[in-house]
């Protein structure tokens, strides 16, 4: 992972024509959003120089604003304020800490020269008032804003000097709030930022400030620097152990007991020998993690991810390339479900040269997916799973066995469905609790097998389809994930095919075991249909027991609502378990079945079907290998195939 | 000359990355630092103060990942601490932190790795086997973390010697730096899962970093990793029958 992010930094930062500066802007929700959801405001002083004004306006605040007007937080610690854009308005007006009162002075003062610096001391003119104190003390004129009564500054003689900038800040603040919520109606809670222009011209605007604002927040990074070897690139140089800023968090100082020997923050000793970077590896992570944020995240079963390509080896000195990594990400989205499957191929299609040496790197390319939770308003970011080194071939294999698996279901059962079997569509067949954090580890677990090729136990499997089909028949949508459906049969049905889909898809890219061939003499006994089906899922003797046993239920299901609309239910339906059905009870159902299909007059035409059951259960019965939960998986099946093939063709009928 | 061969083998294992903490990720085997503690451990060198003894320059380490790995993420609670008087809980604060944990592929058997270990001064050497052989260790084995406690079984005393060919089956974990500085190949290989990780080397005597960190390649699935190229290697034979390709991770 930090490799693969480092490179990636390190073409931003050889390539990029965006400065850095803009890298370590701060997106903070809370910014944006108030606890009501309410999008919150930033409030601009801009300082009219010819005219000798001051103007206020307002903008909602979004990521762009952020970016615009350059909001990299505050300064750090007690050190003076310098930050033209700020979450607090004293800093610009007045500041009773450090410095020489305002953001602005103290800026002028450390710039060394410029246009910025040229304007800023007009400003400082024009513009602010110098407190009569022994000290040198700046206050913004407040009577410089448009059509303002005037305000006095007090009298100092007599008064502590301390106390005096202490009640003038508390006034000025005051004051500028009012005339704020005057001017643009809007009351403190509603504002997160204040920046300044100059004649309409942002900070961000000035190159002057942009490298200012850059060289100060490295350093600030490295007030506390060491000497060492750096934990990246492992060079001698100057070092920080202080990773506060990176924009994702997954590494922090905050507590000790991460520290080497519980020693906290101390340079050469606790974090420093942990993690220790310097200024290019620094600044090469923040550029990889943003790039990452901007451009290789996605999300796959309502999990964030980032898809994070990388070369396994360098091979002939090839470096990572822009148009590389997108292509590399695109490869493995469109494994997520048709429409991204489509729009890679017209991708490459379009740029045929980019995709040949895309395809040339392919044996030495790998991407790191790494799933997140990182709650808006909070810095807290945590890795929910992270799959590493996923090689594209692999990732190759999936793509065209999705789509081998795809034309195999539209050979059974026709183009009417979506038959494509993306990770993402795999989420709506895998039964997630609502409410239960752990229960999106089953999910991100089975992408983790598919591409690592890890075994998977068939039989946790078809609990989770089992599963699936109870939310269906018990109506249990609002606890899973799992979207309510018009009609409950019909949408179960579909769901258990795709899942049968779905098990040859696993024994394809060799998650599980596939299954023998059909028993010869079945040949003769059954329609063309049913045995081309039984072959192609490769069922074995008692996984072909029970799905005939599943038909049958289907056909009487079928009488029992005939002329009834399709959303009726079927009482045939009752006699599953689905809770489990052992193979005891397997006899007993088989023996009911064959009652009803009497009680219905259908047991002329499930004669042949039904013979073949019962001699392939009979057969089996005393050494029985299907466990409970295996039993009402492969009864369900047959069930789901008797039911789609019925409503497809009365829909094809009505259609007709 | 001679080499020492033990098996580190546990239930689960977590050697985490130096990168992350508050989501601990964790390598799928361990750094050559951590092979030195567990080894300074068994005989019994107080913390911190082994590092020059078993400096590259006079110890010779690899190993071999003998069990398929898979991972796993498992949310554990630490202590809130952000000052030491907190270490005693008495904050009653705590942090969820993700945990990366190795577990076997199969999870009726055990994690296991073989450690190649040479050292120059023969006596520690003998003294390491002695340990050993008699289970006699001064601090116990754990993989990791001391929650997940390990155990240690003899191998076998091996003598190595050099070798050099055009195409190897590897059975131990290789440096990224080994493969480059050489222009050798990678092969792919059936069944095999490459995996790579960059972690720390050596340390100093303050345990700050002495060496750059390096990236090592092992594989997770089958212990195998194929080369081709000219590569010189060692031989290590146990007995006649029993003979491992391994590359050093000094190497």
């Amino acid at each position: 992972m930090l490799s693969n992010i480092i490179e990636i930094g390190r073409m931003v930062r050889t390539f990029s024509k965006v400065d850095f500066v803009f890298n370590l802007v701060e997106y903070n929700e809370e910014l944006i959003f108030d606890n009501k959801g309410n999008r919150k405001f930033l409030v601009i002083i801009d300082f009219d120089i010819k005219e000798e004004k001051i103007k206020l306006s307002r903008k909602e605040i979004d990521h762009k604003v952020l970016e615009e007007y350059l909001w990299v937080g505050n300064k750090k610690g007690s050190s003076p304020q310098d930050r033209l854009t700020t979450d607090t308005i004293r800093y610009l007006i007045f500041n009773s800490g450090y410095g020489y009162g305002s953001s602005l002075i103290n800026i002028l003062y450390n710039l060394k020269k410029g246009n910025l610096r040229e304007l800023l001391e007009i400003i400082k003119n024009k513009f602010f008032i110098k407190l009569p104190l022994k000290r040198e003390r700046y206050c913004l004129n407040l009577n410089k804003i448009q059509n303002r009564k005037e305000i006095l500054i007090p009298e100092s003689k007599g008064i502590d000097e301390k106390l005096y900038i202490e009640n003038l800040e508390k006034k000025w603040e005051k004051e500028i709030l009012d005339i704020i919520e005057e001017e643009l109606g809007l009351t403190k809670k509603e504002i997160s930022l204040y920046t300044i222009t100059i004649n309409s011209r942002k900070a961000s605007e000035f190159e002057e400030y942009r490298n200012y604002i850059e060289q100060t927040l490295i350093d600030e990074n490295f007030e506390e620097n060491y000497e060492g070897i750096c934990h990246i690139c492992g060079e001698r140089k100057e070092l920080t152990y202080d990773t506060a800023r990176f924009p994702a968090k997954f590494y922090i100082t905050k507590l000790i007991t991460f520290s080497s020997n519980f020693e906290g923050k101390k340079p050469k000793k606790g974090f420093s020998k942990n993690f220790s970077l310097c200024r290019d590896c620094y600044k090469d992570i923040i550029l990889g993690i943003k790039f990452i944020q901007n451009y290789l995240g996605t999300s796959l079963g309502n999990n964030d991810l980032w898809i994070i390509p990388g070369l396994f080896l360098n091979p002939l000195g090839k470096e990572l390339k822009e148009s590389w990594i997108k292509i590399s990400r695109n490869f493995v989205r469109s494994t997520f479900n048709l429409e991204e499957f489509l729009r890679f191929e017209e991708e490459i299609q379009k740029s045929l040269e980019e995709y040949k040496e895309f395809e040339e790197l392919m044996d030495y390319s790998k991407v790191d997916l790494f799933f997140y939770e990182s709650p808006p308003g909070s810095a807290a970011f945590k890795i929910k799973e992270y799959i590493k080194d996923v090689h594209l071939k692999r990732v190759e294999k999936i793509r065209k066995t999705i789509r081998d698996v795809e034309n195999l279901g539209k050979s059974l059962f026709g183009e009417r469905e979506n038959w494509f079997l993306g990770l993402e569509n795999i989420y709506f067949l895998i039964p997630i609790r609502r409410g239960r954090v752990s229960e999106y580890k089953k999910l991100l677990d089975l992408y983790e097998a598919i591409f690592l090729e890890h075994k998977l136990d068939k039989r946790i499997i078809i609990n989770y389809f089992v599963e699936l089909a109870k939310i269906y028949i018990f109506e249990k949508f609002p606890q899973y994930n799992i979207k309510k459906v018009k009609n409950n049969d019909l949408e179960m049905s579909l769901s258990i095919l795709k899942t049968n889909l779905l098990l040859k898809l696993f024994e394809k890219i060799n998650l599980i075991e596939g299954g023998e061939n059909m028993p010869e003499l079945l040949e003769n006994l059954l329609d063309e249909d049913i045995q081309n089906y039984i072959l192609k899922m490769g069922y074995e003797e008692e996984e072909t027991a029970l799905f005939l046993l599943g038909y049958l239920i289907g056909e009487i299901g079928y009488e029992q609502v005939r002329g009834g609309d399709f959303n009726a239910k079927k009482p045939i339906l009752n006699k599953i378990n689905f809770n489990g059905i052992s193979s005891k009870n397997l006899i007993n159902l088989s023996n009911e079945i064959f009652e009803k299909l009497d009680q219905y007059r259908i047991r002329g035409y499930n004669e042949k079907i039904f013979s073949a059951m019962k001699f392939l259960m009979d057969k089996n019965i005393k050494s029985w290998k299907l466990n409970d939960n295996e039993n009402v998986y492969y009864i369900l099946s047959g069930y789901a195939f008797n039911t789609y093939k019925r409503i497809k063709s009365i829909k094809g009928r009505e259609e007709q | 000359m001679r080499i020492l061969v033990f098996d580190f083998y546990g239930k689960m294992a977590h050697f985490r990355k130096f990168y992350t903490n508050s989501s601990s990720l964790s390598y799928y085997f361990p750094p050559r630092t951590t092979i030195i503690g567990l080894i300074a451990g068994l005989l019994g060198y107080e913390r911190d103060t082994y590092y020059e003894l078993f400096s590259p320059e006079n110890t010779k380490i690899t190993l071999s990942i003998r069990s398929p790995l898979r991972k796993i993420i498992q949310m554990i609670n630490y202590v809130w601490a952000d000052d030491v008087k907190y270490l005693n809980a008495s904050k009653g604060q705590h942090t969820q932190v993700p945990f990366e944990i190795i577990f076997p592929q199969n999870i009726k058997e055990n994690v296991c790795y073989r450690i190649f270990f040479f050292h120059r001064n023969e006596d520690i050497l003998n003294a390491l086997e002695e340990k050993i052989k008699n289970y006699t260790f001064c601090f116990p084995p754990y993989l990791g973390v001391t929650e997940f406690v390990g155990n240690i079984e003899f191998v076998g005393k091996g003598s190595m010697e050099k070798n050099e060919e055009n195409r190897v089956i590897l059975d131990s974990i290789i440096s990224v730096d080994y493969i480059k500085n050489r222009t050798i190949n990678l092969e792919t290989y059936p069944g095999a899962q490459y995996i790579k990780e960059k972690m720390p080397f050596s340390f100093d005597k303050y345990r700050m970093l002495k060496d750059p960190p390096r990236e090592y390649i092992g594989e997770i699935k089958t212990s195998k990793i194929v080369l081709r190229g000219k590569i010189d290697y060692y031989k290590i034979k146990i007995n006649e029958s029993t003979i491992y390709n391994v590359v050093f991770m000094e190497d």
